[in-house]
């Protein structure tokens, strides 16, 4: 059983975005970004990853990446 | 969970247990207060206390007068005892009852502690019957009555039963808060 890890990070900065700016697009708090970011989080609704690939232009697979244990 | 928070009832819920368990508190107090003046002065706690009435303990009649009371002395202290007994437990099942009620209007009732305190409420709830079922046989065997079977409460053996799978409904409802917790 492996598990999911987010690159949020690496496409934020590819983007050029900022953690306030992506949250006033995607409408989640920094808080709530901040641990996606840092792989805090246990799941991600379907709505949320719409608007961060909106905000972002970029796919879902750019965002998560899955490694086996 | 704005609903939950400003929901009349769970206010009216959180008043009313708390009111209940200051009388429990206060009956505790009374039940000792009237165990201690019988130890120390029968007569006395017989005539302006009790005034003269027979003295009922769940069912079984230890006292019919005041001039038969001081022949049942240990009888009355125990019942008055076992009253007390009753009481602080009842006073804990609604103390816990009203921490449950706060803690939904604060933030989520799906919390660990909860499921603690339900627990608890449902030990309590079937702890109580057994120990004043005890308590009357205790006080039956002292007097010698060999006519009276005090009667032991099925109804509140099955809450407290209900209550205690309840808390396991509750435990699934923590694992259920922390997926949504954990979600974005």
């Amino acid at each position: 059983m492996g598990k999911i890890i987010l690159h949020l990070d690496r496409v934020m900065v590819e983007r050029k975005m900022s953690l306030n700016e992506l949250s006033e697009k995607v409408g989640v708090s920094n808080v709530n970004l901040s641990k996606l970011k840092n792989n805090k989080v246990t799941a991600i609704r379907f709505s949320t990853l719409e608007a961060i690939c909106a905000a972002l232009h970029c796919q879902p697979g750019d965002l998560m990446e899955y490694i086996e244990e | 969970m704005n609903r939950l928070k400003n929901s009349k009832l769970l206010k009216f819920g959180k008043i009313a247990t708390r009111i209940v368990e200051v009388f429990c508190w206060l009956g505790v107090a009374l039940t000792l207060i009237c165990a201690i003046a019988c130890m120390v002065s029968g007569d006395w706690t017989a005539e302006h206390v009790f005034a003269g009435e027979p003295i009922r303990y769940n069912g079984l009649t230890i006292a019919d007068s005041a001039e038969t009371f001081g022949t049942v002395l240990p009888v009355v202290v125990t019942a008055l005892l076992g009253a007390c007994i009753a009481l602080v437990l009842m006073a804990i099942m609604f103390h816990t009852m009203h921490r449950v009620l706060a803690s939904a209007q604060t933030g989520s009732p799906f919390q660990p502690a909860n499921v603690r305190r339900i627990e608890r409420i449902g030990w309590l709830a079937i702890v109580s019957p057994i120990v004043g079922w005890l308590l009357t046989m205790l006080c039956k065997l002292i007097l010698g009555d060999t006519m009276m079977e005090p009667s032991l409460d099925l109804t509140g053996l099955v809450m407290g039963l209900m209550v205690l799978i309840l808390s396991r409904f509750f435990a699934y409802g923590v694992s259920l808060q922390n997926d949504v917790d954990g979600m974005v």
